[in-house]
């Protein structure tokens, strides 16, 4: 049994399904993420529901999603399935350093002033079987401290099953990382 | 059973990735970010970034599959986000016991668990 939220928001996702259709619910999420943006979707559809709505949408269905599969893969095995995942040996870690709004309040990577305006920078740190191309994890990284790497590679280990026998890693400098950042 | 992971370090050049698979993850991202990060619920963008790359896009360099697809050696029979909801209500009703909608789980349990 699941944690309360857990089973609010799962809740609240088929009723969102069940609103929407299935069809339409996937329809949603393939446009939003293929890359049309949320003004757009209203217009695409024919809907009579606003953008704020479709966010809300949106976020609900993919947090339910994205809780299931992240509990259920582990080891190469995504459970009840009997689907089994094959990585190779070779993976790649390296971060991209996204810009975010100035009313985020959480860890970023730099806070700078430029032309008289705040900005934040978010560092998000990635590893890529390199054989498959499957992203093994997508974490926030933080400040871009090792502390973020290790986290990131030991969630794509748990989902992978195995370390790795090479892995290839991005830092800035090699001064920076004998320091503890990236 | 433990082993070393032989780590190659190298130089990160300004704030865009360098390494080539990486790349696909990026483009997906770069297409939400036209309007910036600018919401609470940032985290669920990433997530579903990261859902759409390894589930729902085929890669030209993996001939037409996706980077799940490679990773199971088979063909899924419905589109990525598809299936991707009709196995989170399948693991949902397993695991939490939630009374989903039978019309929406008819056949999902001989087609996931088969």
């Amino acid at each position: 049994m699941g944690c309360f939220r857990e089973v609010v928001q799962a809740e609240t996702a088929i009723k969102i399904i069940n609103m929407l259709g299935k069809e339409k619910a996937v329809q949603l999420l393939h446009t939003y993420y293929g890359g049309c943006s949320i003004r757009n979707l209203p217009n695409g559809f024919g809907y009579s529901y606003s953008p704020s709505s479709f966010y809300r949408y949106i976020h609900t269905l993919t947090t339910f999603i994205y809780n299931q599969i992240d509990r259920n893969l582990h080891d190469g095995r995504l459970a009840h399935t009997n689907i089994e995942l094959h990585f190779g040996q070779e993976w790649e870690a390296d971060g991209k350093v996204i810009p975010i709004s100035p009313a985020f309040n959480g860890e970023t990577y730099s806070r700078i002033w430029k032309n008289g305006r705040r900005v934040l920078k978010f560092l998000l740190e990635d590893i890529v079987d390199r054989m498959t191309h499957f992203c093994l994890a997508s974490e926030p990284g933080g400040n871009g401290t090792v502390s973020y790497y290790v986290h990131a590679y030991a969630k794509a280990k748990d989902r992978a099953g195995f370390p790795p026998a090479l892995s290839t890693l991005m830092v800035s400098s090699q001064k920076r990382w004998r320091q503890g950042r990236a | 059973m433990s082993r070393a992971t032989a780590v190659i370090v190298k130089k990160k050049i300004g704030d865009k990735s360098q390494l080539h698979t990486i790349e696909g993850i990026h483009k997906v991202m770069d297409r939400k970010l036209e309007s910036g990060i600018h919401s609470k619920n940032w985290l669920s963008l990433l997530w579903g970034v990261w859902l759409h790359y390894n589930f729902a896009e085929p890669k030209d360099f993996l001939k037409g599959l996706t980077p799940f697809e490679a990773a199971w050696g088979n063909r899924l029979l419905t589109s990525g986000w598809e299936w991707l909801l009709d196995y989170s209500l399948l693991a949902a009703k397993k695991h939490m016991s939630i009374p989903a909608e039978e019309k929406m789980l008819t056949g999902l349990d001989t087609f996931l668990c088969s």
